[in-house]
């Protein structure tokens, strides 16, 4: 199936940006995250969970707790 | 015929200004990014929130003309596998499950078999505003611009389902369009209504948005229309049709796309325990002009003007208050489109002393019920709160 081109973000360099562009790329632009306010820590752990439990992304839970990691890293007020 | 818009999807990126702040009580302001503008097939300028699946939103100037063109129309989709092209001629809707004949109706079947309906009915996205919300809940961070009117025509959803002949015992239709997930296991977008709703002559399934073949980024060649029902339930691409004799209890219905079951407000310290799926629009109204980024003049009219519009129950009066609250001036009601339409409010204001003026706008419907100053909720649905607007006059 053909797709409408995407206009991929640039993301901040920090750990586990590698696999947090290679999951969350595989159902949903990266606009998905870089369109969304800052969040906390707690917020990112449950859309990451809710990726998992109620999407079925195919994310174990060592790379999950990564993908947060790299999450709150960009997208959280320090 | 071969539908196909991929070849001229030639996407334009403009980086525009901030948005005018738009106050809430003066304290909360509209996120201060800025908004990329791009340009899909059969699209003009709108503002990208999303590009894989695609969300657009219309802008807010769009919101002056009482139908919005479908090249400004919102697109949002679930699920990243949409069409970009179709073959109309061996399309099929299919109808099927608790039914004496299953069918599989062409266009022109559609079009032929049936009477045509039509109905100005307002779509608009159960998380539109949520970009409002405090404190900021996840999600697409829309502004105002999730929703349009349109006039929509097509077959009522009663007469397909009575050519099929629904067998006593069913409960639910459930409908599902041709997107798809990435992977296998994402939950397919499947939306259900009860029998009665489906049954009731206001549900359709359109061909035309605005005397036009529906857009292929809107859900050509069909769309469900739930009229006074969030845009959720509006399935685009439609192409499949089943009547259920038990309870639907897919992703889209028992899990996402619900509020609490007492209402669309609930407090983040204490979330709802019982939720239920979304239904019927919110009552709300919203301002479409003056434009904030231009200068307001003293001692010069000024058109004040928006839009109220809520599930059907009708729009009885829109009120407008320059003080913030304290005081509140009746607006003037344009005709009214259509049971299910939005409603254009109007007031001629002429500032007499320069300053900075707080406005906020509140709708009562027919049934009596005016917006409320305070909601939120956790998925940042259904707003309904009364909008604010600072306006400076020089």
């Amino acid at each position: 199936m053909d797709l409408y081109p995407d206009a991929p973000p640039s993301f901040p360099e920090h750990e586990g940006k590698g696999l947090f562009i290679s999951y969350c790329a595989i159902c949903h632009s990266l606009k998905y995250i870089s369109t969304q306010p800052d969040f906390p820590a707690k917020t990112w752990e449950a859309e990451v969970n809710k990726m998992i439990i109620k999407y079925h992304a195919p994310i174990d839970s060592a790379t999950a707790k990564i993908i947060t990691t790299y999450l709150v890293a960009v997208k959280s007020k320090h | 015929m071969l539908k196909n818009t991929i070849f001229y999807a030639v996407i334009i990126f403009v980086v525009c200004a901030t948005l005018p702040s738009c106050g809430n009580n003066g304290n909360i302001t509209t996120p201060a990014s800025s908004q990329q503008l791009v340009k899909y097939p059969e699209k003009k300028e709108m503002i990208l929130l999303t590009d894989r699946p695609p969300q657009l939103e219309t802008p807010l100037k769009i919101f002056r003309e009482d139908f919005t063109p479908n090249e400004y129309f919102f697109v949002r989709w679930h699920l990243s596998q949409i069409l970009t092209k179709i073959d109309v001629d061996t399309f099929r809707l299919y109808i099927g499950g608790s039914v004496d004949k299953p069918l599989a109706l062409s266009m022109n079947d559609l079009k032929t078999k049936f009477t045509p309906d039509s109905v100005v009915a307002l779509a608009i996205c159960a998380g539109n505003s949520r970009s409002t919300f405090d404190p900021k809940v996840p999600g697409s961070q829309w502004r105002n611009g999730a929703m349009g009117n349109a006039k929509w025509k097509g077959v009522k959803l009663k007469d397909i389902l009575a050519m099929a002949g629904v067998k006593n015992g069913s409960i639910e239709v459930t409908f599902q369009g041709l997107d798809r997930g990435a992977l296998p296991d994402v939950p397919a977008f499947i939306k259900s209504l009860d029998i009665s709703h489906a049954i009731d002559g206001d549900v359709m399934v359109a061909y035309e948005m605005n005397g036009q073949p529906i857009p292929m980024l809107n859900g050509y060649p069909l769309k469900l229309v739930v009229p006074g029902w969030y845009a959720t339930y509006w399935v685009g691409s439609l192409a499949r049709i089943n009547v259920l004799t038990d309870t639907f209890k897919g992703f889209w219905m028992k899990t996402a796309y619900r509020v609490p079951s007492t209402g669309v407000n609930e407090s983040p310290d204490s979330l709802a325990k019982n939720t239920i799926p979304i239904s019927t629009i919110n009552l709300h109204s919203i301002f479409v002009e003056p434009d904030t980024s231009e200068p307001v003049t003293i001692n010069k009219e000024c058109i004040v003007e928006g839009l109220a519009f809520d599930d059907g129950t009708g729009i009885k009066k829109v009120e407008l208050s320059f003080d913030n609250g304290k005081t509140w001036q009746n607006t003037n009601l344009n005709t009214e489109l259509g049971k299910y339409s939005w409603r254009r409010w109007k007031y001629e204001w002429t500032p007499k002393t320069k300053g900075t003026y707080h406005l906020c706008v509140r709708a009562t419907d027919n049934n009596g019920h005016i917006q409320t100053d305070k909601q939120w909720n956790r998925s940042g649905y259904a707003r309904g709160f009364i909008e604010h607007l600072d306006v400076n006059v020089n």
